[in-house]
């Protein structure tokens, strides 16, 4: 480097021509297909909304809307047929009821803790276990609701009913009930609450304490009179999300709540919710076009519309509130009319008798104590609510592991199922698993990665794109079980010589179709963390746009997509209700094959054999069921401890390039 | 009604006690110094002005008196303040902030209803008197009440940024301060309400102990009894830092100042003019 040569100031005679027609036309073509996989996720929607359309016309040509919305049995496959979706919703509504419910108060003050009260290293601690709550597969959430949730209440109902005064107003606990089943949704909608409402809180303006606090507020008082207010409607918007979250789920509901519709708000007895009954229809071999086909479909587009609502109008409030926040911390310096229309003000009333500083002053009492020691209790709560996780957690793994941990050993891991749980083993649901893992890798990532890329780097920011983005929030909040619906319809139905039917490919793809939103979030999201400085150097040095993209951006984004994957696949793995729906086999005998016809054919997974373990009476195959859930969850737990280390590995690495 | 006569005497020329007394106070945030070592005193029913450059500190010090630095991470207040003889990190600070009231830069009223902002400082303090008798007493004071007597129950954020700054000041005068501390109360109003405050200041002063920062110096040399002085200087290997300069009755800092940087300050140009 002893003599630097600077390149001749003239141009250089290939440079005065355009770049290469090879380039241009490549260009063109990964565009193409860029804006084809960004179109999907408007196809999925489109496909969603004119299956039930179709589906409900049909269920509308042999009922009336007056029945159904009056009729209050549930009877679709009876001769005396009574279609009443009140006795659905009824019980639908009383789950999420419950669920918001607790999850409320728990939601609500472990934002509080967290946010207000929180040591920062506790809070590292605290607040990925409470957020994985909601990452915990659901049908754990139903195993668990079922086999220790309502034990407990019934031995806790037993024991209040012996009481003499109370005793005679106990009422009997059903095995099945939406007491337990709501109280686990709400388990699972706590995280969500929680974290919304902490970012409702963080985004009350800085101002507004330091006035509370000037005002000789204590902490509690001044969460309690002025953030909470201030925030609420952005906790209001938490609750909504949640909410339809809580209306959505359907693997608690399906297997803890029970399978009888009945018009009741009674929650101590067997009932069935929406997506309970789409899981019980689901169970046996429908005839298509039949009239319980038609309305599974009906009640699916109900819950579809409702949850669709719900979620409209907690991303609107969501909006809305962060924009009042925003508007409250920018100075408002206009002069009202009354002012101008008084140029000359008349002095302030001087005599101020009454206020001037007399101290002591009698009228404000010395109650310091009492806020003190009010302070500390309020604290003590909100930590409480905050150690939800944890509790959870540690509740959770114990009594799984006292269950499953003697059933699991090489045998459980390398067998079929069977009738006989000592023969048993989840080899066909492992294997199932994995491959469903792989092959909805292999589908939706280059379709979601793809997606992502047009939608951040090509597509022009206006209001149709914030429409697109609002509408990818909206698809990924969809509940899977609508999915599972669009699943039977069009990859076990309509595309049968395609999928052969229910069959593995049938079930990656609906997976697929479930992950691509979040695929899609995560991957922008990365996509925006690269600085656009780095952007504007790949242009300087001349590259064109799939260039910047493709030696730029997506190195540098690659660790951020790398996690974002992982996690979503962990999602995917605990999908249950959508592989249900679409007709997952109780009994497969063998592992699938790698060819077209192991492709095609049946499969089951780790997910649907809990369910179907579950499900039956005997407590041996309980205790199947949770040492496959133990099974489940190590692999959940690997592909998150893989995500971290792939992302501490290539932060490592990329300091190392630095 | 001993103290009606203390009170009463606004022009009375012998010096006032000493309220608060600070000695070798220093402010760092994150381990780097914004002021230091800040002897002085502040006497009692007077207006004590701060002024100086963007960045000397005085805010900082100012939010020493009610401890609301505490509430900020990583900061650190240095050295001893007494108020009334007693030291401030001894007493509970939110007892401490019902007798120091803090009247901010940007107007900071509750979303809430106008009634309902000053009534919830009363409450919180468990004030057992009327309260909405002492609503209108303070709105009054602020020359509000008159304004928006009709509209109590409106929310706070529909007035204008000067309503709400008087609306502010009655929030905190309604729990019967002591000390009242203003942190550039005027400046971000337009001049019409800013000139409300002023004249309402001056209404004040004969009640309370206000401690004011301000950019203004009109502000300053219109109300202030005594002005301190606060400079930038720079440390060899350090950042900037704020230090007290000149502190004195308010008439000596700007017809005869002592020292050349507060001549410099509060007559730009002086340096040309010898």
């Amino acid at each position: 480097m002893s003599s630097l040569k600077l390149p001749p100031h003239r141009p250089a005679p290939q440079s005065r021509q355009s770049i290469p027609l090879t380039t241009l036309c490549q260009e063109r073509v990964i565009q193409s297909f860029l804006a084809l996989a960004a179109a999907i996720p408007v196809l999925i929607s489109v496909t969603i909304l004119g299956i039930f359309l179709y589906e409900a016309f049909f269920f509308f040509q042999d009922v009336s809307f007056w029945q159904f919305f009056t009729d209050t049995e549930w009877t679709p496959s009876f001769s005396s047929r009574k279609v009443g979706i009140g006795v659905l919703a009824s019980a639908t509504l009383m789950i999420a009821l419950i669920a918001t419910l607790f999850a409320i108060p728990f939601g609500v003050l472990a934002a509080i803790y967290l946010h207000e009260y929180a040591p920062p290293l506790l809070r590292r601690i605290l607040k990925p276990t409470l957020e994985a709550l909601s990452g915990i597969p659901t049908i754990v959430y139903g195993y668990f609701a079922l086999l220790f949730v309502t034990p407990l209440l019934q031995d806790g109902f037993a024991r209040l009913g012996n009481l003499p005064l109370i005793g005679g107003m106990m009422p009997e606990l059903d095995g099945f009930n939406a007491l337990s089943a709501g109280l686990m949704t709400g388990v699972l909608i706590a995280p969500i609450i929680s974290s919304i409402s902490e970012d409702a809180i963080a985004n009350v303006p800085q101002q507004l304490r330091e006035g509370g606090y000037a005002l000789g507020f204590t902490k509690r008082e001044l969460i309690w009179r002025i953030l909470l207010p201030t925030a609420f409607p952005g906790i209001i918007a938490a609750i909504t999300l949640a909410a339809s979250r809580a209306l959505g789920e359907t693997m608690i509901a399906a297997i803890a709540a029970g399978q009888n519709p009945q018009l009741t708000l009674n929650p101590f007895i067997t009932v069935e919710s929406m997506t309970a009954f789409i899981i019980q229809v689901s169970l046996g071999d429908v005839p298509a076009d039949s009239f319980i086909f038609h309305a599974i479909f009906t009640v699916g587009f109900v819950l579809f519309l409702i949850t669709l609502s719900l979620n409209w109008l907690g991303h609107w409030l969501v909006r809305r509130h962060q924009q009042i926040m925003t508007g409250m911390a920018i100075p408002t310096a206009e002069i009202s009319a009354t002012e101008l229309e008084q140029p000359a003000p008349p002095p302030p009333s001087v005599s101020l008798p009454k206020l001037a500083p007399n101290r002591p002053d009698q009228h404000f009492e010395q109650s310091l104590n009492r806020r003190d020691s009010r302070d500390r209790l309020f604290v003590a709560f909100t930590f409480l609510a905050a150690l939800l996780g944890i509790i959870m957690f540690a509740t959770l793994l114990l009594t799984i592991l006292q269950q499953g941990l003697p059933s699991l050993d090489w045998q459980f891991l390398t067998r079929f199922p069977s009738r006989r749980p000592e023969d048993a083993g989840i080899f066909a649901g492992l294997m199932g698993t994995l491959w469903l893992l792989g092959l909805t890798a292999l589908f939706a990532f280059p379709i979601g990665i793809g997606a992502a890329i047009y939608l951040e780097e090509y597509l022009p920011k206006n209001y149709a794109s914030y429409l697109l983005e609002i509408h990818l929030d909206n698809l990924a909040a969809i509940p899977s079980i609508i999915y599972g619906l669009l699943g039977l319809a069009i990859f076990a139905r309509t595309l049968r010589f395609i999928t052969g039917g229910a069959s593995l490919l049938s079930a990656a793809l609906v997976l697929t179709v479930i992950v691509l939103p979040l695929v899609i979030i995560t991957t922008r999201a990365a996509l925006r963390s690269v600085s656009d400085t780095q952007r504007q150097a790949g242009y300087g040095v001349g590259m064109t746009r799939w260039q910047v993209i493709y030696h730029v951006i997506l190195p540098t984004a690659l660790p951020r997509i790398l996690t974002g994957m992982l996690l979503t696949l962990s999602r995917a793995i605990g999908e249950t209700a959508p592989l249900i729906a679409i007709g997952a086999a109780a009994f497969v005998p063998v592992a699938p094959a790698l060819s077209l016809e192991g492709l095609q054919g049946g499969f089951t997974t780790l997910t649907t054999q809990i369910f179907y373990w579950v499900s039956r009476p005997k407590v041996e195959f309980h205790n199947l069921a949770a040492a496959t859930i133990l099974v489940l969850g190590g692999i959940v737990l690997g592909m998150n401890i893989l995500a971290v280390l792939l992302r501490d590995f290539y932060r490592s690495h990329q300091k190392k390039v630095l | 009604m001993t103290t009606q006569s203390v009170w009463g005497s606004p022009s009375n020329p012998q010096p006032q006690p000493s309220i608060f007394s600070l000695e070798n106070v220093g402010v760092t945030y994150h381990g780097t110094p914004a002021i230091q070592g800040v002897t002085m005193d502040i006497y009692q029913n007077q207006i004590t002005g701060f002024i100086g450059p963007s960045g000397c500190g005085k805010s900082s010090l100012l939010r020493c008196f009610n401890r609301l630095n505490s509430l900020i991470p990583d900061t650190q207040v240095m050295g001893r303040i007494t108020f009334h003889g007693q030291e401030l990190k001894q007493m509970n600070p939110v007892s401490l902030r019902r007798r120091i009231g803090m009247v901010f830069q940007r107007p900071n009223p509750f979303p809430k209803s106008i009634y309902h902002n000053i009534a919830v400082g009363l409450r919180v303090n468990h004030y057992n008197g009327n309260i909405d008798e002492r609503v209108e007493q303070s709105l009054a004071a602020v020359g509000l009440w008159e304004e928006v007597k009709n509209k109590l129950h409106h929310n706070a954020l529909e007035l204008s940024g000067g309503q709400q700054q008087r609306l502010c000041i009655a929030r905190t005068l309604a729990l019967n301060p002591e000390v009242i501390l203003m942190d550039e109360p005027t400046s971000s109003l337009d001049p019409i309400s800013a000139g409300r405050i002023d004249d309402l200041l001056m209404a004040m002063k004969r009640h309370y102990t206000i401690i004011i920062v301000t950019h203004n110096l009109k502000q300053a040399a219109l109300i202030s009894d005594r002005v301190a002085f606060f400079n930038v200087e720079t440390i060899p290997n350090r950042n900037h830092v704020g230090r007290l300069v000149e502190y004195a009755p308010t008439l000596d800092i700007f017809v005869h100042p002592s020292q050349p940087a507060t001549w410099e300050y509060v007559i730009p140009g002086s340096r040309y003019a010898g």
